[in-house]
């Protein structure tokens, strides 16, 4: 039988959920506000964002080219993050599963589409801060441009 | 006022997580029609309640019974849950509500419906695991069938 754990792990793994809950969050405010520092700002330098049938990047400045990649294809993007679960490996080692809701304005067509996919995360803490090291985006589809217009409230 | 021990704060916050993963990973068991996760959320006296039709499912056979009851309804489901709280009754009960929104693609013709209803919990904690004692689905609407093709991402 192991240990009992100790106050203070189990307080810090609170904090670092606490901590990983914003990292899931700041992803949808970075994309859809196309806030580059916040976005980087999320990974470690030597973090992945992976879109399976689309791209791979790896790098800060990879990550940053997937944002500017995602605004040659959206005008704008909502993102809906949902059902977020973590499990730690170590201290400061977690993986993550989500689900996202988003709709975007294509900017091709300039019509409303809607989507779902799935974050598989990987998760490590360095010199204190919780980032990504990894993010696998697995989209279950992609809805063709619908006649949605998308006005500001009257 | 009776002073809560620290124990105590730290136990109800960790089970907060757990009842947590409880509610994701309802809806990662139903769209991924993984049978294992879905059942592994309930006691084995868990009762499953959808009023308005679909059924009510009681223990884990019937629960079972369940997944091929909304596999022949739909065949593709979404879910994503928010709006969770949680209010604990003694250490080892404890009753929430969460609001979800899906998307599910009929068999017959592809078309897809919205859906928006409530669930209203309770979990209980027994030999240490927090699992679903009961789920009562309140649905508020289930739209008529759109036709919006939902294809996987190009």
């Amino acid at each position: 039988m192991s240990e009992p754990r100790s106050v203070e792990g189990r307080i810090d793994e609170i904090e670092s959920r606490v901590a990983i809950s914003a990292l899931v969050a700041g992803y949808c405010a970075g994309l859809d506000h196309r806030n580059y520092g916040l976005f980087t700002g999320l990974w470690h330098a030597d973090g992945e964002y992976r879109i399976p049938g689309r791209a791979e990047y790896s790098g800060i400045a990879e990550i940053h080219r997937s944002l500017e990649v995602i605004d040659e294809i959206w005008i704008r993007n909502w993102h809906w993050t949902s059902n977020h679960r973590v499990t730690f490996t170590e201290p400061d080692r977690a993986s993550g599963r989500s689900d996202v809701f988003s709709i975007g304005q294509e900017r091709s067509t300039g019509g409303t589409c809607l989507t779902a996919a799935t974050y598989e995360d990987e998760y490590e803490r360095r010199q204190g801060q919780w980032r990504f090291a990894s993010r696998t985006t697995i989209r279950w589809f992609v809805t063709p441009a619908q006649d949605i217009p998308l006005p500001p409230p009257s | 006022m009776t002073e809560r021990s620290l124990e105590d704060r730290l136990d109800e916050i960790e089970s907060r997580t757990a009842i947590s993963a409880l509610v994701a990973g309802y809806c990662q068991g139903v769209d991924q029609k993984d049978s294992d996760l879905f059942l592994s959320l309930w006691h084995d006296d868990g009762e499953y309640l959808i009023p308005g039709g679909r059924g009510n499912f009681y223990g884990l056979d019937g629960i079972r019974e369940s997944l091929v009851v909304i596999g022949e309804a739909w065949a593709r489901t979404w879910h994503w849950t928010t709006n969770h709280t949680v209010s604990f009754d003694g250490c080892d009960r404890a009753i929430g509500r969460s609001d979800v929104f899906a998307i599910c693609e009929r068999h017959v013709d592809a078309n897809v419906c919205l859906v928006a209803a409530t669930y209203d919990d309770e979990y209980e904690r027994r030999n240490g695991a927090w699992r679903i004692g009961r789920r009562t689905v309140t649905r508020w609407f289930v739209s008529t069938p759109q036709d919006i093709p939902l294809p996987p991402p190009s």
